[in-house]
């Protein structure tokens, strides 16, 4: 067995077949471990997952996201099973604190025990899988990336519902936890390139009052009302927080920088004030720009993924790529432009397979040794 | 990038420049937001370069903050030599600067590009990439006014920093003060609920922190003060801001000890109140110490104890309490006989042995309120209180007293394997409050004990010779009460008890000593006696056995069949614990009637063992015989325990009845007695009624029982029996 064939996807999640797909692993690999990737709609199968891998004495990991990606297709049913030879080192944190005092605190221990790890081995990946509904995501970047600065790449994805609904979303051998992170250090890994190539239009609204993952004026006026009247005008429709989702992905915020880049921020939920939730925190008292309905260059896109993943890894044809794909960003273009999109991915790269997850929020840099940010509306490529 | 996009960067950088207090995390939010904005992955800040006169060579700096590069974050703070070519050129954004940029030592990354933004004329911002981040975007000029703002920002948050760290420094200062202290140290809210406490707090009371945090500190009282204590505690504060006192607190494990404790009010500058701060400390130690002091000025060390002037003091009290009271004292001034003898032939240790045997006995002796005391030597004082009032009863109790301790220092002393025989000289003098002087009394008490020396040894004197005589008198007396019972010089008079329709109900029996050539012997002279030396108790049974007889043979008679026999018991004889069976066996081997036996006690026996009394009734009572209170009104006359005495009758004291037509006072009490008896459903009788306006009186107001001279005296039973036959 080569490398190529450490991700397995199995249609149906049924313990006989996971024991068989990993006793044959754990016979050519005796350290074997398991990161599963879990469609929403098979989130009761987790204890057939840890039962299996227990009963094999195989570490496992795992997440809860809507769907799954295999290739050029998007999956609601099925498990991942992306193993490792060696398990590598692996920490599920429950419960994370807001509190910006707590969460440095938080951080720093995490940091720490990544910190012990790390002695003398080059090319370190710490992956990481939030769940969605952390509401401080950002903070908890900048802290670990004060900690750990370039020692280590930084790449990962927020599991969770998309209904957007609490939801305990990420597991190891015995637990289910909701409100927290399970972080990887992936060795011998050089990290993943994210991309959007979300495109922000001339002439575009400020958002004026924001807080945490909190908006709440648009061009000095309720959040709301601006989204009401965007509606409207675009579609002819009445906005309410049932559809809020859906329309919202339409209009995301954006983070201007100064390198071109736009940073996305879609609006997932409405508060009963009106003001509007985002997956992941934006900057305290920041401005932020609204993207009315963006443009989205998909072939930029790809093209800058593919070359960012050649970059970091060489020629990847033949090798087994992670892709995770943003929920708000497939709602924004359609299931058929996303699926395309999916395909055109595994066709530019040559990858053996594809596997990866709709994801709820993406970290990773979008160049080579860049600062690592927490995203929305990516597709966030890595190479297993 | 649209020139419309710049403001956005520019304006969240500002903010965030803003948003800082403190130099540290100004660099860092600062260099992170604009790696954020700009793409490059790391950079540095170095504040206070020196003045670079030349734009080659080297300079020493240091990396105040650093972000993105995991070797350059390890030497924050330190000092580290730059290239003068990379720290103190004017902004500029560069790339293919390899070489310049190894002077860093970075392992991770190989950076090749370099943002340069100074800070004012003393810093640098030095941003760093791989590959230099794209932008059309003129950086350096764009972030020049930002730069502006960070630099007066930087002045702004050092001038915090370092008022902030004299806050800090003062405030770690006044928290070591606070932890290391040895006083405890509380700080309760406006509303006294415990915020904060010191470790010497928790040494001190046992409680923890957590454990009181929360809680009124009144939880650490002890009990020992009273409510107006603590009311006038917190006037003080109220009225002073202050209080600083004494106080007995209880620890966690349940232990008091005394505080000295120092209550001080905490104000703002408008003057509202918000907290208090106590402080205090465990004087037990001290007190201890003072207790040592006292008794090693005070108590003998030999024999522990009191000494000379320990005992003056202890006499000037007994001296006022007799002045105050009424009642006489004694001093007993104790010598051991021969005691030198012993002293010099088996030596001091053996006399010390002896001397402290000598207190043990002494002490044995004597009630809890009364001294005894060590002069020096072999001399001894005991100082008797709360002695009768009359000179004669008072006389009597002492040499009691005196008796009982020849008797056991005569005793022989078994001390180191050897058997010792000594025997004391004891003189007693009375004192009645402040007549005589306390020199006098020592005196005399002293020359008392001269006199018994001179008597023989082995002997107690009283100073006054007249009270020797009365002593001797009475113990002549004692001796021959002793051989009144079995030459049946005791009798009994009976005095009749009547209802009010002159009815005889019964009598009561009354001891008598008809002694051959004293006469008629008065009760109130020889009972006492008789309790003081337990000849009571075979008296009180004999008096027993005889009434029961009399109530036996009564039954063949109609006229005498219905009547009851009350039968006084004393304490001595009710506390016997053969008490109960002895009543039983009386009756039974008499064959009285158990319900014609009517068995009265005074509350002084019911008060003593209020228990015990209630068993023995109980067991009685079940017998059939009944109950009487005697000389009820006198006492304390409870309402609670009498409610739970199984009693029959309650029997109105003459010192009552005699002026009950005349003194409102006692006309009140008496209606009261009947009142009471009323409701818990007790008989009640009168006794002492001498007059028809006394009887008519008591009849009115609902008591229909008598006995007194009115009805008849106490009488011989012949007489007794003959006027029932009238």
């Amino acid at each position: 067995m080569n490398i190529a064939n450490m991700m397995h996807y199995l249609p149906q999640v049924e313990a006989g077949a996971i024991e068989q797909k990993l006793a044959e692993l754990q016979a050519l690999y005796p350290g074997l471990g398991v990161c599963a990737l879990l469609p929403e709609a098979e989130k009761e199968k987790v204890s057939v997952l840890q039962a299996a891998c227990a009963g094999l004495k195989v570490p496992l990991v795992g997440a809860i996201f809507p769907a799954l990606v295999k290739d050029g297709l998007f999956l609601t049913s099925g498990v991942w099973l992306l193993c490792f030879k060696k398990m590598p080192h692996y920490a599920l944190y429950a419960d994370l604190p807001t509190d910006a005092a707590e969460t440095e605190r938080a951080t720093e221990k995490m940091a720490n025990d990544i910190r012990a790890q790390i002695d003398h081995i080059p090319d370190l990946t710490l992956f990481m899988l939030f769940d969605a509904m952390v509401p401080n995501i950002a903070s908890m970047l900048d802290n670990l990336y004060l900690q750990l600065a370039n020692r280590v790449h930084y790449a990962g994805a927020n599991a969770g519902s998309e209904s957007f609904q609490p939801m305990p979303c990420l597991f190891d051998g015995e637990r289910t936890v909701q409100n927290g992170v399970l972080l990887l250090l992936l060795t011998a890994h050089k990290g993943a390139i994210l991309e959007h190539g979300y495109h922000s239009n001339p002439h575009t609204s400020y958002a004026t009052s924001t807080s945490g993952n909190c908006i709440s004026q648009i061009d000095w006026r309720p959040a709301f009302e601006v989204y009401q009247e965007l509606v409207r005008e675009h579609y002819g429709e009445e906005v309410t927080a049932e559809n809020f989702y859906q329309y919202g992905v339409h209009f995301p915020f954006g983070i201007v920088r100064a390198n071109h880049h736009v940073l996305v921020r879609i609006p997932v939920m409405l508060a009963e004030d009106g003001s509007l939730f985002c997956v992941g925190e934006v900057p305290a008292n920041s401005v932020l720009t609204l993207l009315k309905a963006p443009t989205v260059r998909t072939v930029e896109t790809l093209h800058n993924l593919t070359e960012g993943l050649a970059k970091l890894n060489g020629d990847v044809a033949d090798a087994e790529l992670l892709l995770f794909y943003c929920a708000g960003r497939r709602l924004h273009l359609g299931i058929p432009m996303s699926t395309t999109e999916l395909e055109a991915f595994a066709e530019l790269t040559h990858a053996s397979q594809v596997a990866g997850a709709l994801s709820l929020g993406e970290i990773g840099g979008s160049t080579v040794h860049g600062y690592p940010l927490f995203h929305n509306a990516t597709l966030v490529a890595a190479r297993w | 990038m649209e020139h419309d996009d710049v403001l956005p960067v520019l304006y969240d950088l500002v903010v965030t420049i803003g948003s800082e207090l403190s130099v540290k995390p100004l660099l860092t939010r600062t260099l992170q937001r604009l790696l954020y904005h700009t793409s490059y992955s790391a950079g540095f800040v170095c504040l206070n370069v020196p003045p670079c006169k030349a734009e080659d060579g080297q300079v020493e700096v240091r990396l105040d903050a650093v972000v993105g590069d995991f070797d350059l974050v390890g030497v924050i703070g330190k000092p580290i030599v730059l290239p003068r070519a990379l720290i103190c050129q004017s902004a500029s954004r560069e790339t293919e600067q390899t070489a310049l940029l190894s002077a860093l030592r970075c392992t991770q990354t190989q950076y090749k590009s370099c943002l340069r933004l100074p800070i004012n004329h003393s810093g640098m911002i030095v941003l760093l990439a791989a590959e230099m981040p794209e932008t059309n975007l003129p950086l350096t000029t764009m972030l020049q006014p930002v730069l502006a703002h960070l630099a007066k920002a930087v002045i702004l948050c050092s001038h915090n920093d370092a008022y902030t760290s004299g806050l800090v420094n003062q405030r770690d200062l006044l928290e070591k003060v606070f932890e290391s202290s040895y006083s405890g140290v509380m700080i309760t809210d406006a509303d006294r609920h415990i915020v904060e406490v010191n470790p010497a707090f928790t040494r001190i009371t046992g409680y923890s922190s957590e454990e009181v945090q929360g809680k009124d500190p009144h939880m650490l009282a002890s009990g020992r003060h009273d409510h107006d204590f603590y009311r006038e505690l917190w006037e003080d504060i109220g009225n002073n801001g202050h209080w600083e006192g004494e106080i007995w607190n209880r620890r966690k494990n349940g232990e008091v000890y005394p505080g000295w404790l120092n209550i001080n009010r905490v104000c703002d500058s408008t003057g509202t109140l918000h907290y208090y701060v106590g402080m205090f400390s465990d004087i037990s130690k001290r007190k201890q110490a003072e207790a040592q002091i006292h008794h090693l000025a005070f108590y003998d060390p030999l024999t522990e104890l009191p000494n000379r002037r320990l005992l003056i003091e202890r006499l000037q009290q007994a001296f006022s309490f007799g002045a105050r009271s009424g009642q006489h004292g004694a001093v007993l001034f104790i010598d051991l006989d021969n005691f030198k003898t012993i002293n010099d032939t088996k030596g001091h240790e053996t006399g010390d042995l002896l001397l402290s045997e000598v207190a043990r006995r002494l002490t044995s002796c004597v009630r809890d309120g009364d001294t005894v005391a060590r002069l020096g030597g072999d001399e001894f004082v005991v100082v008797l209180e709360s002695l009768k009032t009359g000179a004669d009863e008072a006389a009597a109790q002492a040499d009691l007293v005196a008796e009982k301790i020849r008797d056991l220092l005569s005793q022989p002393y078994r001390l180191a394997e050897y058997v010792y025989h000594t025997t004391p000289s004891i003189g007693v003098v009375l004192f009645l409050g402040h007549r005589q002087s306390l020199d006098d009394v020592m005196k005399h008490a002293d020359t008392a004990m001269y006199q018994a020396k001179t008597a023989g040894r082995n002997t107690v004197r009283f100073y006054d010779p007249v009270m020797q005589a009365s002593i001797e008198a009475r113990a002549d007396l004692e001796e021959e009460l002793r051989y009144a019972l079995e030459l049946q010089q005791l009798c009994l008079h009976y005095q009749i008890q009547m209802d009010s329709r002159n009815r005889p109900l019964g009598a009561e029996a009354l001891l008598r000593w008809q002694h051959p050539e004293r006469g008629l012997v008065s009760p109130a002279q020889f009972i006492p006696l008789a309790e003081e030396t337990g000849l009571i108790v075979p008296i009180g049974l004999w008096v027993l056995q005889t009434a029961c007889v009399l109530l036996n043979n009564w039954q063949g008679d109609a006229s005498t069949r219905d009547l009851t026999l009350a039968v006084n018991v004393s304490a001595k004889q009710f506390r016997s614990p053969d008490f109960v069976t002895q009543v039983q066996r009386t009756l039974v081997d008499t064959g009285a009637k158990p319900s014609l036996l009517k068995l009265e006690l005074t509350e002084s026996i019911v008060l003593e063992n209020v228990e015990d009394t209630i068993a023995k009734m109980r067991e009685l009572k079940l017998l059939g015989v009944s109950f009487s209170m005697d000389d009820f009104g006198t006492g304390y006359s409870s309402l609670q325990y009498l409610k739970r005495l199984p009693l029959d009758q309650i029997k109105i004291d003459q010192s009552f009845v005699r002026d009950i037509v005349n003194d409102p006072n006692d006309a009140a009490i008496v209606r009261t007695i009947i009142v009471m008896s009323e409701v818990l459903g007790l008989n009640v009788i009168a006794e002492g009624v001498e007059t028809q306006a006394q009887r008519d009186f008591l009849d009115s107001r609902g008591c229909h029982a008598f006995q007194g001279y009115l009805f008849g005296r106490p009488v011989p039973l012949q007489d007794f029996e003959a006027s029932l036959k009238a």
